[in-house]
């Protein structure tokens, strides 16, 4: 089942050549995401943000996603995730990620990291911690590097 | 009904790799709808799925959906992990991509036409969600 719950966390992100803004900040095409993603997401699902100066930040449900995406991606014009690896843990998966961006007013594509906790329930995804940082997110769940 | 589900998904992929487009739509209602929001694009109903069938036509004609592995969301929904390859029509580029289509079966067989599966396909160079129903056999 923990393979599984790799397959389905990595299978739903976004190809590396595909750009994040216009996929969440349209409300087209937002709206057809939502449509596909919501029947794997359970009733609970939450997004949280650690890490950040003021603490953790949650956004709750479907239309707490789409707002997670909107404040994360509100610096960027372009915006693309890589993933280095994926690592069982059960009933979460934690994928470690390379972001590139563009960031409004920029020229260049910049690269960053951050990780992805994801903690999957009877076949469906219940949460989703972000880290800013691969470091943080081992630490997180104990495997410290 | 999870296991049905499971068939009808790859009915409806053998459908596609087939250009079978009465087996295709054997699988579907008839507010099917195909979606596919990295691309923002969408092909509703069965003329949707003609067009859909067109447009991969037109863009490789050898296009092919291999199945990797199908599993079942409780009752109502599957996933589809799928490779899909294709040589293009005008650059003959051979392409390939990875795909997880999402397939909502919202009530199956149980209910009257108009009874709807979403497939939604992420990840890959022809990303799309895309709706579908079983056949109300």
């Amino acid at each position: 089942m923990s393979q599984e719950n790799v397959e389905l966390v990595s299978g739903l992100l976004p190809a590396p050549d595909v750009d994040f803004v216009p996929l969440f900040r349209e409300d087209g095409r937002a709206a057809m995401s939502a449509e596909v993603i919501a029947p794997l997401l359970s009733r609970e699902f939450t997004v949280a943000i650690r890490g950040l100066p003021e603490g953790e930040k949650t956004y709750t449900g479907l239309l707490g996603l789409r707002e997670f995406w909107l404040d994360w991606l509100a610096p960027w014009t372009t915006y693309r995730q890589e993933v280095e690896r994926a690592i069982d843990l059960g009933d979460r998966v934690l994928l470690i990620i390379h972001d590139f961006g563009r960031s409004k007013g920029g020229t260049h594509e910049v690269k960053g990291e951050t990780a992805g906790l994801w903690t999957v329930r009877d076949g469906k995804i219940a949460r989703a911690e972000f880290y800013l940082s691969h470091a943080d997110a081992l630490k997180a769940v104990g495997l410290e590097e | 009904m999870s296991q049905e589900n499971v068939e009808t998904v790859r009915r409806a992929i053998a459908a596609i790799n087939a250009r079978d487009i009465d087996a295709y739509l054997a699988c579907c209602t008839e507010n099917v709808e195909l979606l596919m929001p990295l691309v923002g694009a969408e092909y509703l109903g069965a003329d949707g799925i003609r067009r859909f069938l067109t447009d991969i036509e037109d863009i490789g004609p050898d296009f092919r959906i291999e199945v990797q592995r199908v599993q079942a969301i409780g009752d109502t929904n599957a996933l589809a992990f799928v490779r899909s390859k294709s040589t293009g029509r005008a650059s003959g580029i051979v392409t390939g991509a990875e795909s997880t289509n999402v397939y909502d079966f919202i009530d199956g067989h149980l209910l009257a036409p108009g009874v709807a599966i979403v497939i939604g396909i992420f990840r890959g160079l022809c990303s799309l969600v895309h709706s579908a129903a079983p056949a109300l056999d």
